[in-house]
């Protein structure tokens, strides 16, 4: 049976069984988010987003989902690639749907009780997986990783060994669908890269319906020494879908992690993403892009970590703002006091095309560190009117030349995914939701 | 083909033009030279339909309709092409792509089909041997960082892609060396035939040595105050425009 009921009584009865964690591990992350309470007014994080009306909201945890129907499988499922896929319905992995080709021994692609039962049965890498679960998502200080970690009632779980390349992208996709009344869903990814290998993730959120929902999604990735991530994330959200998202990357030795968040849509999206630097010779990236209409909130929050010598980030930010959307970055740099030789780079561009649209970037920088480069900037601007002129005075019309130049302040985004075979895929679909913004 | 009469224009609340009469025939080349400031420019951007250049009073008439209410694409696409004399630079946007687009879209409006992505290669390779331009820059996002040379031979090479009726050149010639001159010149003669038009913008008799025109005029004090053959040119080249306040009683010299 579907129950409703406020975040608070969720968090105080949690569903009496295992989910994500032990039933009993659960029940303790609860009282802790109950401590914690949702951020305020006052919290300086949540400054510019509020969930209002949450703490009164009666919310579903959707544990009996329908699946998917095959539209909306493929509305969010990247053309001309050919991937691995687990499907993920109002965050549970649903096994009838994951479509997984041959892989190298030792992967493990599946649903995180797969794992946990793997392990039960004398699998030792399902076990050394378990072990990184809930490492990052600093569940004892952000209130939201806590709600999922005692919510979550599962996880989609990757785990690479060392030196074994993933031979495909692996796509998570990720959906809600609410059923009667708002939703609360909480998707939950765990990525362990072993040293020296190799994976690219895409994962593929959306949220489909007219019902309001909000989906409160978890990813943490371990990214060990000399192992390359690349991580894709576009996010489509329904016009009644809210969202927080927490992205969280553990980077060691001469490791490099690129992660790159596209929102497309939905009411309010909050986006964290945190990436720790750990040791030397580490690098970073943190792209994002956001295509915002009507009355869409988005808020990033990024925080690179340098903890150690010699690492290197870059996080580059994008959006567009139509009509009364809202973009705001909050970027942070905070370099250790042992970090020297740190190269960070920040930049935020917005191209606001309404007057009525608002953008907000806010670098913070923390430097303990006295040899280090880092460098930010942010730009905010409208259309070029000498670019719109020089394409229309060569015959291009101007709603034409308009989307030209959308798309061309989108694409330098796009030109920081080095995962090849996902850039013409994400170039569609870019190119399809920006018919809709010019 | 380009009938200009009495056109008055204001940038920026400021009158430039200031009864401005011209006009081009089929198959003519005409070139404005004046000193700074006479409104060269204006009548050029006037012409493209470039927004902040308001008309004020007078008419233009292009292929016997009235241009001034057309948008800057309706005039691309009936044959009118602007040579910019600063180039704009467009990151994101690969040159070859722009071009395609906009031959498309001119296509389009006159009701034929599109190009294919074969016949579009080709053309794109006969041009450039046309100018001996090396197929680099094409490969590169529009104008982005290219020189000033490079930006005016890019000019050039859009005008031989798209073929215009009436090219406009804004001022193409200056800051060239002579191979890029070479370039702006080989590319306005390539296009040469009973109809094709040209307005070149020059403050240099040299590009004339090139581009031999059928008329020169002089433009000073937004209108026009002479007008001759290829042989007023080599006179201006001579004598400046001193004399031009005094023969016309406009200052030309402010």
């Amino acid at each position: 049976m579907s129950q409703a009921r406020t975040l608070a009584e969720w968090l105080e009865h949690p569903p009496a069984r295992d989910g994500l964690l032990s039933t009993e591990a659960r029940h303790e992350v609860a009282r802790l988010a109950t401590l914690l309470g949702l951020p305020g007014p006052r919290d300086e994080a949540w400054r510019y987003t509020r969930l209002s009306g949450l703490e009164q909201e009666a919310l579903e945890l959707g544990v009996e989902a329908p699946l998917p129907d095959e539209h909306q499988l493929r509305a969010l499922t990247p053309e001309g690639v050919t991937l691995d896929r687990l499907v993920v319905v109002n965050g549970r992995p649903v096994p009838s749907l994951c479509q997984i080709g041959p892989l190298p021994d030792g992967v493990g692609i599946g649903s995180l009780s797969a794992m946990r039962q793997a392990a039960r049965e004398g699998n030792s890498s399902a076990a050394q997986l378990l072990e990184h679960l809930d490492l990052l998502s600093q569940s004892r200080q952000r209130a939201f990783s806590a709600i999922n970690s005692a919510l979550a009632e599962d996880a989609a779980a990757l785990w690479v060994p060392d030196g074994v390349q993933l031979p495909r992208p692996l796509l998570v996709l990720s959906l809600v669908l609410p059923q009667a009344g708002p939703l609360l869903s909480q998707p939950r990814l765990l990525a362990v890269l072993g040293q020296h290998s190799q994976a690219t993730v895409l994962e593929a959120h959306g949220g489909f319906g007219d019902k309001a929902y909000l989906c409160n999604a978890v990813s943490e990735f371990h990214v060990q020494a000399h192992a390359r991530l690349e991580h894709v994330r576009v996010q489509r959200d329904s016009v009644a879908g809210r969202r927080v998202s927490g992205a969280f990357f553990q980077v060691m030795a001469g490791a490099q992690a690129r992660t790159h968040t596209y929102t497309l849509g939905g009411r309010t999206v909050r986006n964290e993403i945190r990436m720790e630097l750990v040791e030397p010779g580490a690098s970073g990236e943190i792209n994002g892009l956001g295509l915002l209409k009507g009355e869409t909130h988005l808020d990033n929050h990024t925080h690179v970590a340098h903890l150690a010598p010699d690492c290197q980030s870059h996080q580059g930010f994008r959006t567009i703002l139509a009509e009364r959307s809202q973009g705001i970055f909050t970027g942070r740099i905070q370099v250790a006091k042992d970090a020297q030789h740190t190269d960070a780079v920040q930049q935020c561009a917005s191209m606001v095309l309404s007057p009525e649209a608002r953008a907000v970037a806010r670098p913070q920088l923390e430097i303990l560190a006295d040899d280090v480069k880092c460098t930010h900037g942010s730009t905010v601007g409208s259309l070029d009117a000498n670019s719109l002129f020089y394409l229309r005075s060569r015959g291009i019309p101007g709603d034409l030349a308009r989307r030209i130049l959308i798309h061309a302040f989108c694409s330098t985004q796009l030109g920081r995914v080095r995962a090849s075979e996902m850039v013409n895929p994400l170039d569609r679909l870019i190119t399809r939701t920006l018919a809709d913004h010019a | 083909m380009l009938k200009i009469q009495d056109l008055h224009a204001t940038v920026a609340g400021k009158e430039i033009l200031k009864g401005l009469s011209l006009e081009v025939g089929p198959g003519e080349i005409h070139a404005i030279m004046g000193p700074n400031g006479s409104g060269k420019s204006t009548l050029a951007n006037v012409l493209a339909g470039r927004e902040g250049y308001e008309v004020t009073s007078g008419s233009v008439s292009y292929l016997g309709r009235d241009l001034l209410n057309q948008e800057p694409e309706e005039r691309a696409a009936e044959g009118i092409f602007l040579a910019f004399q600063y180039p704009v630079e467009i990151p994101g946007v690969p040159n070859l792509y722009f071009l395609r687009m906009a031959l498309n879209a001119q296509r389009r409006h006159r009701g034929q089909e599109e190009i294919s992505a074969e016949d579009f290669l080709r053309l794109i390779s006969e041009k450039l041997k046309l100018l001996h331009l090396d197929d680099g820059l094409q490969k590169r996002a529009v104008n982005e960082g290219f020189s000033g040379g490079e930006k005016k031979r890019n000019e050039i090479f859009q005008m031989l892609i798209l073929e215009p009726r009436l090219a406009l050149l804004d001022e193409t010639d200056s800051g060239l060396d002579i191979d890029a001159l070479k370039v702006v010149s080989d590319g306005v003669n390539a296009l040469r035939s009973p109809d094709f038009s040209a307005v070149v913008v020059t403050h240099y008799q040299r590009l004339l040595d090139h581009i031999v025109p059928d008329r020169v005029h002089v433009l000073a004090g937004g209108r026009i105050v002479r007008s001759g053959g290829r042989e007023l040119a080599l006179e201006l080249e001579r004598e400046g425009y001193g004399w031009i306040g005094k023969e016309s009683g406009v200052d030309a010299t402010r």
